[in-house]
Formats: C-alpha cells, structure tokens, sequence
C-alpha cells in the first residue's frame, strides 16, 4: 500500500510539469481507462453465464442478454473483418445497429422519467413551508418561462425566467460550485498522500 | 367528495393524461411564437463573429439519452458554421457521441461523409477520443498525443487540417454538446484554463436543459458565451437558421408538445396541493 | 454501404421495442424485461468496440504509433493488463497499480483544474461584478442590483456550507437567506429537469408519429400491433397458475473466487 501511494505522488507531476511529458502520462490512462472498461464487460457477462446454468432468478431472460452480445458481436467482426484498419466500432454496420436500433431502447428507456416526473408532481410536491414555496414558485416560472407558451400567456414570463437563472440561481450554484472545489481538491489532496484508499478496492 | 376523488388518481391515469396531452400539438401543431433567449444569441452572435478559415471544435458528448435535445442542436449550429466557413474538427468524449456524431455529421455534409472532397481540409472527424476530462487534456495539450487515428483509421498527421492544429492554441471556438461528465465544465478546467483562458478559446454549448442551471455561474463568469438551453435553444437556433439561411425548422411541434407537457406538469403540481390543503384544513393527515 | 431497405427493420424495431418498454409503465411485463435484458446485452458489446478501437487508433495505428515504430506505447498497454489481476485472489495487489495510477493522475489534474476554473475564477467574477453603472445585464431598471443580489446570494449560501459554528444569531440569519437562494437554485434545476425528460417523451412520440419509409409505411401503423402483443402476454401470464421464481429455491452465493 505504501508503494501505491508512492507511486501517486509520483504522477502529481502532470498538472505542473512539462506539457509534452504530461500529454504522453495522460494518453497513457486513456488506454488503461480502456482496459478498466473491459473488467466490467466480463463480470457483467461472467454473471450472466452463471445464472443461465444456475437457473436462476430471471434465467431466461439472461439468454436473451446472451444472443444480443453474440448478435451484435456478429456485427462487430464483421466489421473488423470488412473494414480497412480493422475496427469494430468505426465499422459502418455496427454504427449502424447503434444509430438505428439500440439507440431507440437507450431513449426510451431514459424517456419512462417523464412519467414518473409527472407522477411525482402530482404526489410529492407540496407547498409545506416557505424553502418548499420557493422551490415550487421558481420551478413553475422557469417552466412557463422556457417554453413558448409563457410568451404567449404573459411577454414577461421568459424575461422572469431568464432572470432567475441569471441571477438567484447563478449565485445559488456558484456557492455550490466553490463547496465542491474545496471538497474535491481536498479529495484529491487525500488520495495524494495516501489518506483516502476507498478507490483502491475491497482489502483481500 | 368529487373533488377529493380528482386529488387521489392512481399513476397510470396520470401517464395516460401525459399521453394523451402531449400527443395533440405534435398531429396538429399550435405553431406558437418562438422567442429567443439572451443565452442562444451568446451561441448565434459568437459564431458569427468568427471568420472564414477560423478553428472550431465540435465536441459531442452526449449518449442516446438526450439526442432529442443535442442533436438539432448540433446540426444546426454545424450548418451554420460551414456557411460561414469555419474548418470543423469533429469529435466526441463520449463513447456514445462517436456513431451519433457521424449521422449528425452526415446529415449536414451528405450521407457520403467522410468520402467528401473538403474531408481533411474544412472537417475532420475523429470520432471517440477515450479517458474522458484526461482525454480532454491530452487533446487540448497535444491533438496527436489524444488518439492516432481519426474515426476511419486514417492516420492524424496525415489530415492537413490536424497538422494545422497542434494543440487548443490554435483553436479559434469550441462548441461543446453535452449532456453531464465530462462536459462544459471539464473542457473549461482541462482545455480553456490550460490554454489562455476565455479570450483566447470562447466556448458555446449546447446543453440537456438539465445541466443549463449548474453552468450559469460560468456563464456569467465569460468562461462560457453561450448557451442552447435543451429543445428550446436547439428550436431557437434552426428558427435563426431558417431566417438567414434556407434551413428547416422541425423542431416547432415538439415545442408546441413541450409547451403543453409543462402546463400539465403545473397543473398537476397545483391539483395535488389543492388536494393536500383539503385534507390539511379538514383534519385529515398533515 | 448499408442496404435502404434495413431503415424499415430500423423503423418495426423501434416502435416495438418503445411500446414494450412502455408497457413497464403500466406493470412490468415478460416483454418489457426481455427488451431490458437485449439492451444490456447489445450495451455490453458496444462497450467492448469502443474499447477495442480506442485501443487500436490510442496505440497501434496512426501517428508516431506502434505501427510507426513508436515502442513506447507498449508500456501503458502492459501496465494496463495488470487490470485483469482482478480475478485473482493470490494477486489483486498488483490490480491496484492501474488503478491508483489513473488515481494519481485525475487527482493532480483536478487540483489544477478545480483551484483555476471554479475557484480563483469564480470568486474573482463575483468580486469584479460592477455596482454602479451599466449593469452586469442590459434591461433591468436597477443597473447593479443585480450584481449586489448576486453578491449577497454567493455570501449567504457559502455560509450554509459552513458548520463550523452553530447556525446562530448573524449566522442564522445568513444561513436562512443562503437557503432561499439554494431554494431557488433548486427550484431552477427542478424545472431544467422537467424540461429535459419532455423534451426525451416528446422525441418518442415524434419517433412514433412521423416514421415513414418509402411513402407507404408509416411507424404508427404498427403502434396497435405492439399495444395487442403486450396486452396477449400480459392474458398469457395472468392465465399461468404458478411464477416462475418459486419453482427454484434461489441458491447461496458462493464466496467470491
């Protein structure tokens, strides 16, 4: 552990040092950025497998988990095996299954929050005290303000809206800006010497 | 106690509402004015102020969850760089941003990109430079050291428009599409405070309308000029657009849609606190 | 080139896969969890081309690369191989190098980064805000009203970070005022936010309404065929005596290898 932390106080250089040395450093944690990537890949698909043979909770629909990667992966080799540089993910089929099929899941399934947002404006927001007003108040302008609606309600509403985030709401996120440069700069203060270890993973 | 029933609807008649609302402008839409916020003239007048030949980047990182709101935004403000002849170098911090940014690309350059003759010269895509904010340093310190390659595989120093550009000192612009980390504020830190600071590199985005709260303090700081605000600023710039050049405007019903969601949305706040004081001032729960 | 005609399968497999995952909305259903699981499937492989190519077009091809003879790319490579480490019990310390290599580095950019763009800059636009004259923002009948609010907003709600002392007689009331501004911070996330995820729903139902291909198909006119699907399988399961996951006893986790 002792040398872990050697060694990240060794590359505290980048930030200060010469340019061209600390351009080289960080390329080098693209890659190993990359390969991180590819641990998650095999413990996602090293579950999967198990609970397939296992029978587990929802075992068939890790089958179906299974035949998308080998599908896509189909895609993706023939990919590599069709392209000039052999890449996968530049290959013009696979971006194609990205653009034109995956992306449709990936939207709606991130579009299911408009319902759920709707539904808990229903249900949670109440105007209990003043801090709970504002909240409501300022929301509801910024609603009315940013869509063309308010202009045809009332001209004054999209100057209100923009008003607020110029104003009250710069001075609100600026101090919350300053609070998490202090808190992250003393994380990383901590991690430099060795204090904060949570990153490094489980103690074996 | 009719009223008390209205207060006590279950989600799924809450959903079909939403539905059902939201469906109405986009089969006919209201065609409501579009006013255009201080934030989009900061993108629309800094772009402008550029000339021909000038640098900027085009950063798209963004996944498929915001693409209604980045995409119309970037296609736009693409279009509107290439008619002022600015030299676009195209890339993504986002693994997801990479194939998107090509189809977005596509869209204003012919579905032949890159097998276009200004390819190399006026535009270049890289594609999906990897280590996100480190990423976004490498590039800013030394465009070759960030990736080989461009998105096709062909070597960067063989693109003459990147042997131009060396690092951000030669960039003119960035345009930053995002939607969270690493976005606005990491290019601000990692590339704009590395190299001469907002006058030297002006930064516009465009953003999901979720993160536009959290970058005003850089707005008014000038760290940041301008600012596509979600749907709304993406519908803002195709109307400037559509009135200095010939580009649609497609994003009118979707605003008209977004116009009504948002009535909704405060109707549905007002009827549940109506539902919570009946209930507050006639004993019940608090 | 990609054939034209693989847009109508785009198109059938779009609005299949949306009114699936949609009916999760009205109760989660064998087809919205078999949508979630191929998602996560096609998730996983996109991760793995995206990290194959990085990898390529990082240290292979390209400019001053491996294939131009650069050999000193083949030291982040080895280095990142001690990743996989991470399987073994003998050796996990040696994963640990990667990792708090990344570590080393992110941390000395951001104290770089953080203490310049929203620090030093933040504080000095705030102190800089002109109180007199033209104001920060044209328009506004009060000139440096603004800023002053501005000013008195960044003070007070600083000061409800601040516990070192009790939130106490001028403190409390500092601390108070910094609320409301937070309160209204939030307030304009809270309508970002709304925005945003209608903006998402809004794209959907314009995914759904204005597909076509070739003049005579049209997205919607499958949205029912979906609607009847999900509705069968949802007939289908409630007529099924038993779940599934009562037939096994869910096993133990065995200890990690």
């Amino acid at each position: 552990m002792g040398i872990t932390m050697v060694i990240a106080t060794y590359f505290f250089a980048p930030g200060t040092a010469e340019r061209d040395a600390s351009a080289l450093l960080t390329a080098s944690v693209d890659i190993l950025v990359v390969t991180a990537g590819l641990i998650g890949l095999i413990v996602l698909l090293r579950h999967h497998t198990r609970n397939i043979s296992r029978r587990g909770r929802y075992w068939k629909y890790s089958i179906v988990t299974i035949i998308g990667v080998i599908l896509y992966l189909i895609v993706g080799l023939y990919g590599v095996a069709t392209h000039e540089q052999h890449l996968m993910y530049a290959s013009d089929l696979f971006s194609w299954v990205y653009n034109n099929l995956y992306v449709h899941m990936d939207m709606t399934i991130f579009s299911l929050l408009a319902f759920f947002i709707a539904s808990a404006a229903y249900r949670a927001f109440r105007l209990r005290s003043l801090e709970a007003s504002i909240l409501l108040i300022v929301g509801s302008l910024m609603l009315l303000g940013r869509a063309p609606i308010g202009g045809v309600i009332w001209e004054g509403f999209p100057e209100i809206a923009t008003w607020l985030l110029n104003v009250p709401n710069t001075a609100g996120n600026r101090a919350i800006t300053l609070s998490v440069a202090i808190g992250a700069i003393l994380l990383a203060i901590r991690q430099l010497i060795g204090v904060e270890r949570g990153y490094l993973g489980p103690e074996r | 106690m009719a009223l008390e029933k209205i207060t006590h609807l279950d989600r799924r008649y809450i959903y079909i509402l939403l539905f059902f609302f939201v469906s109405i402008p986009l089969l006919a839409p209201l065609k409501l004015p579009i006013p255009i916020s201080e934030h989009t003239y900061g993108v629309y007048d800094t772009t402008n102020a550029m000339s021909a030949g000038d640098v900027a980047v085009c950063s798209f990182d963004f996944g498929p969850a915001t693409i209604p709101e980045n995409r119309p935004q970037a296609a736009a403000w693409i279009f509107h760089a290439r008619e002022l002849g600015l030299r676009i170098v195209a890339l993504a911090f986002w693994a997801g941003g990479g194939p998107i940014g090509e189809d977005v690309l596509r869209d204003v350059y012919g579905s032949d990109f890159p097998n276009i003759p200004e390819y190399g010269t006026e535009v270049v895509y890289l594609g999906y430079i990897p280590g996100n904010e480190v990423g976004m340093q490498t590039f800013g310190d030394n465009t070759q050291s960030a990736k080989g390659t461009d998105h096709y595989g062909t070597p960067i120093g063989d693109l003459p428009l990147m042997q131009e550009v060396t690092s951000a000192e030669q960039v003119d612009l960035w345009a930053e599409w995002t939607s969270g980390t690493p976005g606005e504020q990491q290019v601000i830190q990692f590339v704009q405070g590395r190299h001469g600071g907002p006058s030297a590199l002006p930064i516009v985005v465009g953003s999901t309308a979720v993160s536009v709260p959290g970058m005003m303090p850089f707005y008014a700081a000038g760290q940041i000029v301008g600012i596509l605000n979600g749907l709304a600023g993406a519908g803002e710039y195709e109307k400037l657009m559509s009135n200095d050049y010939d580009y649609p405007f497609e994003q009118g019903p979707g605003l008209d849609a977004q116009s009504v969601a948002h009535v909704l949305v405060i109707l549905f706040v007002a009827v549940g606190n109506i539902g919570y004081a009946i209930r507050r001032y006639s004993g019940g729960e608090s | 080139m990609i054939p034209p005609e693989l847009d109508l399968f785009a198109a059938i497999f779009g609005v299949f896969v949306t009114i699936f995952i949609y009916s999760f909305l009205w109760k989660e259903n064998p087809l919205s969890r078999a949508v979630e699981h191929l998602f996560i499937g096609l998730a996983a492989v996109f991760t793995l081309a995206f990290m194959y190519d990085a990898a390529l077009t990082q240290a292979f091809w390209g400019t001053e690369r491996i294939a131009e003879g650069n050999f000193i790319w083949v030291i982040p490579i080895l280095i990142s191989l001690m990743y996989f480490f991470f399987f073994s019990k003998k050796y996990f310390f040696l994963y640990r190098y990667p990792v708090s290599i990344v570590a080393g580095i992110m941390a000395g950019m951001m104290i770089t980064g953080m203490i310049q763009s929203n620090f030093i800059a933040q504080i000095e636009s705030t102190v800089t805000l002109p109180l007199v004259g033209t104001g920060v923002w044209e328009g506004w009948p009060l000139p440096g009203l603004d800023s002053i609010i501005i000013i008195i907003g960044v003070i007070t709600a600083l000061s409800f970070f601040f516990f070192t002392w009790e939130h106490k007689g001028a403190l409390g009331i500092s601390t108070r005022i910094g609320r409301y501004f937070l309160m209204a911070t939030f307030g304009a996330a809270y309508g970002g936010t709304v925005m945003a995820r209608m903006s998402l729903f809004i794209g959907r139902l314009r995914f759904l309404y204005e597909t076509s291909y070739a003049d005579w198909f049209w997205a919607w006119y499958l949205v029912p065929i979906a609607v009847l699907c999900v509705i069968i399988v949802a007939v289908w399961q409630r007529s099924r005596p038993t779940p599934p996951e009562s037939e096994i006893p869910p096993k133990k986790q065995k200890s990690k290898d």
